[in-house]
């Protein structure tokens, strides 16, 4: 019987892989128009936050299917390895477009993500190829069966990534609202306020997913964390699509028209 | 194929103009009308402002530079690039008008190619005993252009003008 908890969990993932793959082609079309640094870079980003939720979507669905296989399991733990060059591209694109950290400032934080990330990719190789039959990753399904785990590794590996991604989604979300705060262009303040708040929202998905893992005693308050996380992911990449994308509509929606605009709309529509 | 063509082609013109004119001559409070419809006291522009139209078909960004001397010789980098200009004149200032022909002159012969649509606003047109057109087309020798141009009487106190001009150049530029 598979739990409510777990059904919601797939449902939101898959929900959000969606959303995820939509923001996804915007954010392709966008660097095909644009071709710019910043473009590539934010559509490599979400690149790998698409291919971390797609891995996410078929093994968790696959393991309830039935199927249970230590290349699945293998799968789900290098999962989150993903997550590293996702952080390392959005703090590149955030560096020059928001946070405006210098050039050595730049260097030394993308060189820190990108060797913690080697370092847990070779613990994670070491740990599955030195260590087969007991490896500690492969004997805790934590996402399914919420135990608590002691291995090192994967304490180690979980501490490093999560304080990335709050380092990175945190200076990223509060730096855009710092700055939304500060502009005075109407299309601008906003653009930046729901990148900071899909951001924050995001970061916020993040803790709670690392937190739903020690719930398994109240089966209840697990179905809400997971219904909660699965809406705050939603609210976030929504926000994510609008503030990063920025659609026309949206921008309408924000900018009053100028009075040129409208004469001349009002004059199309006479003739 | 004819989807994916249709998802990156962008159906709506782009075009950047650009507001030229010496200094005072009503250059940011004719965009500020644009804007807002009404006659806004402006400062002194420092560098640059820019405001996008959003119009049916056409997106149009507008640039308004700087008049004062020492800020001319970044017009250049501007112009090159240019859709069309504006140039701004203010027709009550007789003393200026030798001044400004020779901007107008230096601006359109070395800063526009020859595809570049120019508008010519005589603004100021609410002061009494200003130059008038006909005299100012020969003036400024304007009918001798190389280019597509249109001039107008306008005034950003009033409005007079200001819609008309410009729909003149959106029209232009939407073919």
């Amino acid at each position: 019987m598979v739990e409510i908890s777990t059904l919601l969990t797939i449902g939101f993932s898959g929900l959000n892989l969606v959303l995820v793959f939509i923001l996804e082609i915007f954010l392709l079309v966008s660097f095909i128009r644009k071709k710019t640094v910043g473009t590539m870079m934010l559509f490599l980003s979400y690149l790998f936050f698409g291919i971390t939720s797609l891995i996410s979507v078929v093994v968790k669905t696959l393991l309830i299917l039935g199927y249970d296989s230590q290349i699945l399991e293998a799968f789900v733990t290098i999962g989150p390895l993903i997550l590293y060059p996702a952080f390392a591209f959005l703090y590149i694109f955030a560096s020059r477009h928001i946070l405006k950290d210098s050039e050595i400032m730049r260097t030394l934080i993308f060189g820190m993500i990108m060797v913690f990330w080697g370092l847990a990719s070779a613990l994670v190789g070491w740990d599955m190829f030195l260590f087969p039959e007991g490896s500690r990753f492969f004997s805790s399904r934590t996402y399914l069966t919420s135990e608590i785990y002691t291995a090192t590794y994967i304490t180690f590996i979980l501490i490093i990534q999560i304080a990335v991604s709050i380092y990175v989604t945190g200076r990223v979300g509060f730096r855009s609202l710092r700055l939304a705060a500060k502009s005075d262009q109407p299309v601008r303040r906003r653009g930046l306020q729901t990148i900071g708040i899909g951001v924050l929202l995001y970061l916020l998905g993040g803790m709670l997913s690392a937190f739903d893992s020690s719930l398994t005693a109240s089966p209840a308050l697990l179905i809400i964390v997971v219904s909660l996380r699965g809406i705050v992911f939603t609210f976030a990449y929504i926000g994510m699509y609008l503030g990063w994308i920025m659609p026309s509509w949206y921008r309408k929606m924000i900018r009053k028209r100028s009075w040129f605009e409208l004469q001349y709309k009002e004059l199309s529509k006479s003739v | 194929m004819g989807f994916l063509q249709n998802l990156f082609k962008n159906r709506t013109k782009h075009a950047d103009i650009t507001i030229c004119g010496l200094d005072d001559a009503g250059k940011t409070t004719i965009l500020r009308f644009l804007e807002t419809g009404e006659f806004v006291d402006t400062t002194p522009t420092m560098g640059v402002n820019r405001e996008t139209l959003h119009l049916p078909g056409l997106q149009i960004n507008v640039f308004d530079l700087a008049g004062q001397e020492d800020f001319r010789n970044m017009w250049h980098s501007i112009n090159e690039k240019s859709d069309g200009i504006v140039f701004v004149v203010d027709r009550s200032n007789a003393v200026r008008f030798s001044e400004a022909k020779e901007v107008f002159m230096s601006t359109i012969n070395a800063q526009l190619d020859n595809d570049v649509t120019v508008l010519v606003l005589l603004n100021k047109s609410d002061v009494p005993d200003v130059i008038d057109k006909t005299q100012f087309i020969t003036e400024f020798g304007l009918i001798d252009l190389p280019f597509k141009w249109a001039i107008f009487e306008t005034s950003a106190r009033t409005g007079e003008g200001i819609f008309h001009s410009f729909k003149w150049f959106v029209e232009e530029f939407l073919g």
